[in-house]
């Protein structure tokens, strides 16, 4: 044996040590992390001053998605999250809005992505490589739907401030209402919400997850332009067998009139239609 | 003995053995392991095995080296999907090679032969999963893919008895009919067939789901017959499957189907209604809670029994009110839990009954037909969601400590006063420990923690199966396996009184069975490599 060997088996001999040699996995700091992170939080976060109405803003930002003609296309990115258990199952939107031509989605459920596209009243789906006219009854093409059944709810809305209250770097000025499942449905008007009405009566049960659910809305709205820039809903039920699920929709309006919005024309899909 | 590298082709293979070893057992263990430690150790090494090889041979046995790594690599990447690839795929390869030892590293026939001879073998003789997990297990038994769907990732494990033998059924979900992955649709020529085809790709389909039960028989796991699964045995396998909601909320499991709630077109419209997303979101959540809470009666959970030595029995949870039995006395209390986690056995001989909600609540029987809350944990405390919870009573003083797999995990001891001391958590940037379980595996004595890991110094989030005991000073590391395994299940399967490991990885379907064994492959290979180092040596100051 010479040097070369010796100082060889001193270094594969300390590998070895490191790997056989049953390391300790120390413990991290002994607090409970989320009681730590609260701590470390000013207790005023999140309370700003009222400097505008929530309802005068949110009627605004409808009135300007209906009528300015400078509001009418824009890009968009949404989510669906929902938490329960173990599992996190994510459904997905992406794309962009011309309107009064139609839209492109970049869609996703629960693992299994498509393409969603309507313009001039023509629908197609693409699954896979094959891109197929669709066959459902149309929802009818209006893009911000819905904001006017949260007007109601308005008038209990916190402005607040949530990071720099900037979205893709538009100053915005955020409003937040806070309330149960059951509070949501007696005060917002939704049509959406009727077939569940019906549904609570004699129900103990249902209306029981109503009861303790918590909801947290949160809608942006330009502090200039007072246009729709993010649009979030927070909803936690208590779920069978299942703790408490949580789930995240968010959805996000971003380059309004942005000049490289482009909806590619049906012939394009049309030439690769496979029915 | 001078000769030796040129001549014998048997001492070529047995040198291609040992590479084989010494790459996959210990050079590769120690990159997953210690990362860029690995790196320093490994370069002077390196520079060190290319002196020691004499100048004559050195282009030679280079070339042999990374010639069989190469191919060993190439052959295991194979695409498996159809034979036809992977014996097209895998002659390319060989034959790359071949040509490259020949022309460039002027190796002999028998040097080649053996070089290719051997790089087949160890790819076609034994389950190469092996090499991950050999240092203290091995594959005992590794299924079939049990679903052919193209979005479920993972589907729960349990492990029940089903026939009463004492040793433990494998208990999962797959396909009712699995299809091989090579099916391959066939461009549609006609109208008609165009038509077909866009109307079975454009629906989101309901798929069949079928239980697999599989015992131990002859060696290997066999699936049983589920006609002839008795009713008890099948209520047994409900209460012990954990509960599980896969696509929620976009698919629900009705009798023996996943069916779609939504549909690629409407929902895409209806959720590009962007005001009215919530709402829609929300009626989607409540149709499947109200799909459940029909299937149970209006009730949140109910659990006939629990443990072994549990004197909980027939608990239930609804309308506001956790009832049941302690010892033969009923109990009703005021809840809003929706889970029945299971018992705990308290300071003072108490045993609690654990239960999920907006909170983990711990009850105690007062006496007075009563519960009273003497634990809990708040969303304020720990995150509830997408946390595991594991009675355990890791320092042996017959009350049990709560484990809690999460980001961060903790490990839990019942304190007077309803407080918790925590006894250890994992570190502050830590994403990736996660308590899996806490039973007794392969032979060793007392029970283990197991828990997912990553690696002492990378910060790669990969999860590596690992145990532990737990000591003053923290977890001990006891064995590690290099697999990102999840769904862990201790028991015994094989009937011979040792747990094995049962488990899958994500998104494989496979059910994975290891078995401890107690060869010391880790000094074996290190001897190997100093060994062989040691021949170098010796071969080239004999040669001067």
């Amino acid at each position: 044996m010479n040097k070369i060997a010796k100082r060889r088996g001193v270094l594969s001999l300390m590998a070895l040590m490191l790997l056989l040699g049953g390391c300790t996995y120390e413990s991290g700091p002994k607090q409970f992390a989320l009681e730590t992170a609260a701590a470390a939080k000013p207790a005023d976060q999140g309370k700003v001053e009222q400097t505008a109405s929530g309802r005068a803003m949110l009627e605004a930002a409808i009135q300007k998605a209906k009528t300015d003609p400078k509001s009418q296309k824009f890009w968009y990115k949404g989510h669906v999250k929902n938490t329960l258990l173990s599992r996190t199952t994510t459904s997905m939107f992406e794309g962009a809005v011309v309107k009064p031509d139609g839209y492109n989605v970049d869609a996703r459920i629960a693992r299994q992505t498509y393409q969603y596209y309507q313009i001039d009243g023509k629908r197609y789906v693409r699954v896979g490589d094959a891109w197929i006219t669709a066959q459902e009854d149309p929802l009818p093409f209006d893009v911000m739907h819905g904001f006017e059944d949260i007007l109601p709810l308005m008038d209990r809305a916190e402005q607040v401030k949530v990071g720099d209250n900037k979205i893709y770097g538009v100053e915005c000025i955020p409003f937040q209402i806070k309330m149960n499942v059951t509070e949501w449905l007696s005060m917002s008007k939704s049509e959406l919400f009727e077939p569940l009405r019906q549904q609570l009566a004699g129900r103990p049960d249902m209306q029981k997850i109503l009861d303790n659910s918590t909801v947290k809305m949160t809608v942006w709205v330009g502090k200039e332009d007072q246009r729709f820039y993010q649009y979030e809903t927070w909803i936690i039920l208590p779920f069978p067998d299942g703790g408490y699920m949580d789930q995240q929709i968010l959805f996000s309006f971003y380059k309004y009139n942005d000049p490289g919005i482009k909806i590619k024309d049906p012939e394009e899909v049309e030439k690769y239609l496979l029915y | 003995m001078r000769q030796l590298f040129r001549m014998q082709t048997l001492w070529w293979a047995l040198y291609a053995l040992a590479l084989f070893l010494i790459y996959h057992l210990l050079v590769q263990v120690a990159f997953l392991d210690l990362s860029w430690i690995a790196l320093v150790l490994f370069i002077p090494v390196l520079l060190l095995a290319y002196y020691v090889i004499h100048p004559s041979e050195r282009r030679q046995v280079i070339v042999f080296s990374l010639g069989f790594l190469l191919l060993d690599r190439a052959l295991t990447r194979l695409d498996v999907k159809s034979p036809v690839a992977v014996i097209v795929g895998g002659l390319v390869a060989i034959l790359v090679v071949a040509i490259l030892a020949k022309w460039y590293g002027k190796l002999r026939a028998n040097a080649i032969l053996a070089l290719v001879l051997i790089a087949v073998l160890v790819n076609v003789s034994f389950n190469r999963d092996n090499l991950s997990v050999l240092n203290h297990f091995y594959v005992k038994y590794e299924t079939d893919r049990l679903y052919s769907g193209d979005w479920v990732d993972y589907f729960p494990i349990t492990l029940v008895d089903v026939d009463g033998d004492g040793k433990q059924e494998i208990v999962t979900y797959g396909s009712k009919e699995v299809k091989s992955e090579d099916e391959e649709t066939k461009k549609p020529e006609t109208e008609a067939e165009r038509k077909a085809l866009a109307e079975k790709l454009l629906p989101l389909q309901a798929e069949d789901i079928a239980l697999y039960v599989f015992s131990w028989k002859d060696g290997q796991l066999t699936r049983l017959n589920n006609e002839q699964l008795s009713a008890e045995a099948l209520a047994q396998i409900q209460q012990k499957m954990p509960a599980d909601f896969p696509g929620f909320p976009y698919y629900t499991m009705k009798d023996g189907q996943l069916v779609p709630n939504v549909q690629r077109q409407s929902y895409a419209e209806g959720m590009l209604q962007v005001g009215t997303a919530p709402y829609r979101a929300l009626l989607l959540d409540l149709a499947n809670i109200d799909f459940l809470l029909q299937q149970k009666h209006g009730l949140m959970d109910v659990q006939a029994s629990f443990a072994k030595d549990s004197k909980y029995q027939n608990v239930s949870i609804g309308a506001g009110l956790i009832e049941g039995s302690y010892d033969g006395k009923g109990f009703v209390a005021p809840s809003l839990a929706t889970k029945l986690l299971g018992t705990i056995h308290l300071p003072n001989g108490e045993e609690g009954l654990i239960t999920q909600g907006d909170r983990i609540s711990i009850y105690t029987p007062d006496g007075n037909g009563t519960l009273t809350e003497a634990y809990s944990l708040t969303k304020d405390q720990i995150s509830l969601a997408n946390s595991d919870y594991i009675p355990a009573d890791i320092d042996q003083d017959g009350v049990d400590e709560l484990l809690i797999g999460g980001t961060p995990s903790y490990i839990l001891k019942p304190a007077p006063e309803g407080k918790w001391q925590i006894l250890w958590r994992s570190g502050e940037h830590d994403e990736s420990f996660r308590f899996s379980a806490f039973d007794q595996v392969g032979h060793e004595e007392g029970k283990q923690i197991v828990a997912q890991a990553k690696s002492w110094v990378s910060s790669h989030p990969l999860r590596y199966l690992s145990g532990f005991t737990y000591t003053n000073e923290g977890l001990e590391q006891q064995w590690r396996v290099y697999l990102p395994l999840m769904n862990i299940q201790l028991g015994d399967v094989d009937g011979d009184q040792e747990n094995e490991i049962i488990a899958t990885s994500y998104d494989s379907h496979r059910l994975l069975v290891l078995k401890q064994h107690d060869i010391p492959v880790l000094p074996i290979v290190s001897i190997l490599f100093i060994g062989l180092f040691g021949y170098g040596v010796v071969r080239r100051f004999r040669h001067e």
